[in-house]
């Protein structure tokens, strides 16, 4: 018996959940996902921060079709923020809010994909090697090692020097400097998997490896990837604005990054125009990483471990 | 359910009752009005299952629940005469100090990595007691039945096996000459050959010292074999108590009964395989419900 | 002594074999630029055709891909990165030492910032009861740790620079003055110090309330010493090894991350020799400035290593004792 079943005031737990691929058995001690969803919107913070993320891509897609044009330079020159022009106009007479909303895209593009290209990569070699361990799993801990030692902002700036600065290229670079990093994480969740004694039954019972790894390994280390993942959308944001900072990026469509590039010989004369780009890529990357941080705390949560 | 001895109680517990917290809003009531006490130099045993509370009586009785403030204690713990629960913190560490040691279970995860053993043990010798402090924790580290413990006063706790570890914990607490250890499951991390050597040296330390113990267990053999007196718990409180002999031949209460029927079973010969069974666990879960 | 020896080089060979598959990389990269050859190692200039025939020669380059890679490999290794053709034709080498001095000026004060502030800030915020101050410190970190380094430098620029006029905004010294001037070197070192600190307090922070749950805590306490005691004399020390390891991986980082706040700055070290390098498409200085930083970081990683296998005891006991049976004090016989 265990302090579980002595619980005084109860806890609304949902009946398991029978998955397409139902689990040969459910090792993680981790809760239901309704009391996860609970714990992760329970903080004002997360919500505050989720929906300042949606606003920040709904306006990056979707403001481009409402605001003004980025390009017509007609405008008065330098002009400070005021009701016409809320963000001011920079220095070839271009309304500035427009410009802003415009940058938004790239960043997010890039932000999102790279995570999302880590997390696939990262949980299926990670799984796999961390399952079977062996030669996979010995080249896994190289290749992370090696993207340790060569660190992904100057990986990128030699890519892009050598092979030009197309944005999938960049993408490409950053996924792959990052995805070792998540690969751990599932790597290590498929580990601590393998060697739990059920697995080694349901091997002798005759159910493959790649079942158990789908059915299994994947669903539980979903979460502490899922974690690891977020933290990733914000550092790709930040290597891409800073390599968009250094002049690394479309011409034509410039990015949040891009944009302060050119702030950065107006700051004497127009401090919205370094204000505005970087306060949003900061709001977004902080979103990105307080959600990462709830996501965290509500799927392993630490009760009383206060001494 | 008390029996009442003679001699001056060096604890008196009454009427303890524990909440722990379990969950950002839950909590649990790990021991619910348990009422012991320890006479001077006597050996008193805490058995029950897992999840029993007895662990939880130990650590607040020397006061070492976690310091999280969701953690409640009501009820009376009186240590060689002074109140415990509700007492400031300089009072409380006053008295594991100088009064109280705790032996724990797992030696490995119970002792500083990065520190040597030494000091380790030269930390629970009380400033006052002054003298030379190295030979004292030599002293002690023998009295542990640890040889050469010049040598192994500088070494780090990996370097030792489980054993000896034990006994550095035994160390640490006959250190401080305390009235009163308490021993929490001192034997359940070691092999089976081990055990008994440690018990013995644990044994002794005690004769030697005049120290009251408690020691805290799941294992009744091990109880039986270093006991006086003991309390059996289940679900956070004392369903039986007595003489170690009495209630372990004769247990009155059906709890007690089937612990002991579940025990035999798996050491006697021809006794088919018991475990308590769901109903009883049922009945005795609704008594105790009621008892509150 | 032996197992320490046998450790280190370990640590040395596996290294070496990562530096080298960096160059292969990079070598790759070189392979697979578009146009022509002779043109991604010489950049933008034009060139005449006996010059073409000396890189030519010089690099390998009408030889087969197998060949040209021990070239550069050999080349690496005997200490010739190539020559910075933009400028005045040094050997890149060279140019990049000059310049490293002035990183290496910023990079260890913001080093020894981020760390040690890292370090009090995180032990505050966990051991502190006031869940305000924990709840602060955990924000301000999760901010500092958002924000992109190069905004914050111009953030600073513009208010300690233009508006209070406290410090210089551009370049490490007076125009014409060599050496560095300590005024300019203040916002570059907050700077970098910044994304770092805080992401140092936050792990120093996690890794200070695991220490505090460690059981070994509770025999401390059992002791009846106080918890100042039990905090600084068994939790810190706990606390403390793994932000070794933080530590020491971090000033790899430092380092890769000057090219932007060398560039917000102005400030003339190897950050801002490699962002130049980029834009001149002078790319025997680009190589060369990652080849140095790849090599800095593997010897500041592989120190990080040792440092760490002598400071935790369970490793250091390993090395520095000899592992005889006889040496292990027996236990009493019952």
């Amino acid at each position: 018996m265990t302090a579980r079943d002595a619980i005084v005031v109860p806890t609304s737990e949902e009946p398991p959940e029978l998955a397409l691929t139902t689990p040969i058995s459910n090792p993680g001690q981790r809760r239901s996902r309704a009391s996860t969803t609970r714990a992760f919107l329970g903080k004002p913070a997360t919500i505050v921060f989720l929906i300042v993320l949606a606003a920040i891509v709904t306006v990056s897609f979707i403001g481009p079709y409402l605001v003004g044009n980025p390009v017509t330079t007609s405008h008065p020159i330098l002009h400070a923020p005021d009701l016409e022009f809320l963000m001011g106009t920079d220095a070839l007479g271009r309304d500035y809010l427009a410009r802003v909303v415009n940058g938004g895209r790239i960043s997010l593009f890039v932000g999102f994909s790279v995570a999302f290209l880590c997390m696939t990569i990262g949980l299926v070699i990670g799984g796999l090697a961390g399952y079977y361990g062996g030669f996979l799993d010995a080249g896994l801990v190289k290749v992370a090692e090696f993207f340790q030692v060569l660190p992904g902002l100057v990986l990128a700036l030699v890519a892009a020097a050598l092979l030009g600065s197309n944005v999938w290229i960049i993408v490409a670079i950053l996924a792959l400097t990052m995805w070792p990093a998540v690969a751990r994480i599932a790597r290590a969740e498929a580990m601590r998997i393998a060697q739990l004694g059920y697995v080694e039954s349901a091997k002798a019972a005759g159910f493959r490896g790649l079942r158990i790894i789908w059915s299994d390994v994947i669903p539980n280390a979903l979460p502490p990837v899922l974690v690891a993942t977020s933290m990733t959308v914000g550092r790709a944001i930040l290597i891409e604005s800073g390599l968009a900072y250094l002049g690394i990026g479309d011409a034509n469509n410039p990015s949040w990054g891009a944009l302060l590039n050119t702030a950065q010989g107006f700051m004497q004369t127009g401090w919205w125009l370094a204000v505005f780009p970087g306060a949003l890529i900061f709001l977004t990357v902080l979103a990105v990483n307080i959600l990462g941080d709830s996501l965290n705390d509500a799927l392993n949560p630490t009760v009383g471990r206060v001494k | 359910m008390d029996d009442v001895t003679e001699g001056r109680a060096i604890l008196d517990v009454r009427d303890l009752q524990v909440f722990l917290p379990t969950g950002a809003r839950t909590e649990i009531e790990a021991v619910s009005s348990v009422s012991l006490h320890v006479a001077d130099g006597e050996r008193v045993g805490i058995v029950g299952e897992s999840g029993s509370g007895k662990s939880v009586t130990g650590r607040a009785i020397a006061g070492l629940l976690p310091t999280s403030p969701r953690v409640r204690v009501n009820g009376s713990v009186r240590v060689a005469g002074i109140e415990m629960v509700g007492a400031g913190r300089a009072a409380q560490e006053k008295v594991r100090g100088k009064t109280v040691g705790m032996i724990f279970q797992d030696p490995l995860t119970f002792l500083n990595p990065t520190m040597k053993i030494g000091r380790q043990v030269a930390e629970s010798i009380p400033r006052s007691r002054g003298g030379d402090r190295q030979a004292e924790v030599q002293r002690f580290l023998a009295q542990a039945g640890l040889e050469d413990a010049a040598a192994l006063a500088r070494r780090f706790p990996h370097e030792l096996s489980g054993g000896m570890r034990q006994r550095v914990l035994i160390a640490i607490a006959i250190a401080k000459l305390p009235e009163l250890i308490i021993a929490d499951e001192p034997t359940t991390a070691l092999d089976a050959t081990v055990q008994q050597r440690v018990l013995q040296t644990l044994d002794d330390a005690v004769r030697t010292l005049g120290t009251s113990l408690i020691l805290i267990s799941h294992d009744l053999a091990v109880v039986a074999q270093m006991t006086d007196r003991v309390y059996v718990m289940y679900r956070g409180r004392v369903v039986e108590s007595g003489t170690t002999a009495d209630v372990l031949r004769a247990p009155r209460h059906p709890y007690t009964q089937a612990l002991l029927t579940s025990v035999r079973s798996l050491t006697d010969d021809g006794v088919p395989l018991y475990s308590i069974p769901p109903s009883l666990r049922r009945s005795l879960d609704e008594e105790l419900t009621h008892a509150s | 002594m032996r197992a320490f020896v046998v450790y280190v080089l370990k640590l040395l060979l596996s290294s070496f074999i990562l530096f080298i598959a960096v160059l292969t990389v990079l070598f790759f990269l070189l392979e697979l630029a578009p146009g022509d050859p002779v043109q991604t190692l010489v950049g933008d200039a034009p060139i005449s055709p006996e010059f073409r025939a000396q890189i030519t020669a010089a690099y390998g380059l009408d030889l087969p891909a197998w060949q040209r890679y021990f070239i550069y490999i050999g080349n690496v290794l005997t200490g010739n990165l190539g020559y910075s053709f933009g400028t005045n034709n040094e050997p890149v080498l060279d140019l990049i030492l000059s310049r490293a001095g002035n990183t290496v000026a910023i990079a260890l004060p913001a080093f020894l910032v981020s760390t040690v502030g890292g370090i009090i800030l995180g032990a505050v915020a966990a051991k502190t009861r006031r869940k305000w101050l924990d709840g602060g410190i955990s924000g301000i970190t999760v901010g500092l740790f958002s924000i992109p380094n190069f905004w914050l430098g111009m953030l600073l620029i513009m208010l300690f620079s233009l508006t209070l006029g406290w410090f210089p905004s551009q370049g490490k010294s007076p125009y014409g003055e060599p050496g560095i001037a300590w005024q300019y070197a203040v916002l570059p070192v907050i700077t970098m110090a910044t994304s770092e600190l805080a992401y140092k307090a936050r792990i120093m922070r996690s890794s200070m309330i695991e220490s505090l749950g460690q059981d070994f805590i509770d025999t401390a306490r059992s002791k009846g010493l106080s918890s100042q005691y039990v905090l600084w004399r068994h939790a810190l020390p706990n606390a403390l090894l793994p932000m070794v390891t933080v530590a020491g991986y971090s000033l790899g980082f430092l380092f890769a991350g000057s090219a932007l706040v060398e560039s917000v700055f102005g400030w003339p070290g190897m950050g801002l020799l490699f962002v130049d390098a980029i834009h001149a498409q002078n790319n025997m200085v680009v190589l060369g400035v990652v080849i140095v930083l790849t090599v800095t970081i593997i010897v500041v990683n592989i120190l990080t290593d040792i440092v760490y296998g002598l400071v935790d005891p369970r490793l250091r006991v390993r090395f520095t004792r000899k592992p005889t049976v006889a040496a292990v004090p027996k236990e009493a016989k019952a």
